[in-house]
């Protein structure tokens, strides 16, 4: 049984349960569109599911020869993982699940946002792609290696959505890739400065406002001050002609900008629970 | 001799040794790239680029800004090294997108 199929068999036992859950990590990366390897299987389901987690394992089909094997994690109550098996490598195959994930919504908003699939022949229910991407803003770089695909994917889908009936200024205020602005570009979907400006003033990441600041320059004082989109280049980029090698080069100061905060956040996050970790032991 | 910043006092020995040498020490004094392989401080050049844009990230904003307000010219300023380090291990264009 390969690595797909095997989660198809997770999500099946846990459905049998009546276990709410939304896969993540790198099953989720592959059905939104980017085919990287991934060995464990991460899910997030309710807290209150958790304390009984182990029980409820035990009685479906992926334990029927022995109990469920816990492995020990450093996040305690908030992150659970079991040994479900051992990969062709010799190393543990795990079946994780977050229980409360720091840089994610409670369970109950999540799963309101999932999107239901077919992966591995049944039918599976996925983190939302934005969740997807907030989940992978951690300190690790094959995690913002995963970002830099899923933004593209996301872009695009945006992008199509318009052509049934979605709003311009909707998929533009979340542009987060290179490519995704050159389609609306393409598209001519920033020609009209009216679609920038209501894209500019709905967008909330600063990676986006880099982005559509150059065709929306007028608002440059309406926007919240940030420190990740500091004055020098929001001066800069509302006079920098749009796609121009200055405009890009701004927007990637400005991600790099992001992603390090983001990998602080996190890493002080995982700080703070080791600390309180030790203090417990 | 002074180590840029982004490098730290962890450098092995044996590349230190080889820093020593003045005829080397000129050839990488500005690239802080290659002194982070040559120290040992990364092991692959993506592993060099990605640690000295993570660890230097106000200083490479300031350099930026300061690079659009140059006279370079647009075509110019994108063959500018740190752009193209900036740019490289930034969102894909076209020709290497997924989509």
């Amino acid at each position: 049984m390969n690595v797909v199929q095997h989660l198809a068999e997770i999500v099946s036992a846990l459905a049998e349960l009546q276990i709410p859950h939304l896969v993540m990590g790198g099953h989720a990366v592959r059905y939104y569109g980017f085919s990287r390897e991934t060995t464990d299987h991460d899910l997030c389901i309710p807290p209150e599911i958790g304390q009984n987690l182990s029980e409820l394992l035990s009685k479906t089909s992926l334990f029927v020869s022995a109990p469920p094997a816990e492995a020990p994690t450093w996040r305690g109550e908030d992150f659970r993982r079991f040994v479900i098996g051992r990969l062709p490598d010799g190393k543990e195959e795990l079946l994780e699940f977050w229980l409360r994930n720091h840089l994610l919504d409670d369970f109950q908003s999540l799963y309101q946002r999932r999107e239901e699939g077919v992966y591995g022949g049944v039918k599976v229910s996925f983190l939302s792609l934005p969740d997807l991407i907030r989940s992978k803003e951690t300190e690790r770089e094959n995690d913002w290696q995963d970002i830099s695909f899923l933004e593209e994917i996301l872009d695009q889908r945006n992008l199509a959505a318009i052509k049934s009936g979605g709003s311009v200024a909707a998929a533009l205020s979340s542009l987060r890739s290179v490519r995704g602005l050159e389609l609306a570009v393409s598209a001519g979907l920033l020609t009209d400065s009216a679609n920038a400006e209501a894209a500019l003033r709905a967008a909330g990441n600063p990676i986006t406002q880099a982005f559509l600041l150059p065709f929306a320059p007028t608002l440059e004082p309406e926007l919240p001050a940030n420190e990740l989109f500091p004055p020098p280049f929001r001066q800069h980029l509302k006079l920098t002609d749009p796609l121009s090698a200055r405009h890009l080069a701004m927007v990637e100061a400005v991600r790099l900008r992001y992603k390090r905060t983001m990998q602080e956040i996190d890493r002080k996050e995982k700080d703070e629970h080791r600390k309180k970790r030790e203090t417990k032991l | 001799m002074n180590l840029p910043a982004g490098i730290n006092e962890t450098a092995t020995a044996g590349a230190k040794e080889a820093l020593s040498d003045p005829a080397l020490w000129d050839l990488v004094k500005d690239d802080p790239v290659t002194m982070l392989l040559l120290t040992g401080e990364a092991s692959t050049v993506h592993e060099a680029e990605t640690k000295y844009l993570n660890e230097n990230v106000e200083a490479i904003s300031r350099m930026v800004v300061e690079l659009v307000e140059s006279d370079l010219t647009d075509e110019e300023f994108g063959r500018h090294p740190l752009i193209l380090l900036l740019r490289g291990h930034g969102s894909r264009r076209w020709e290497d997108s997924v989509l």
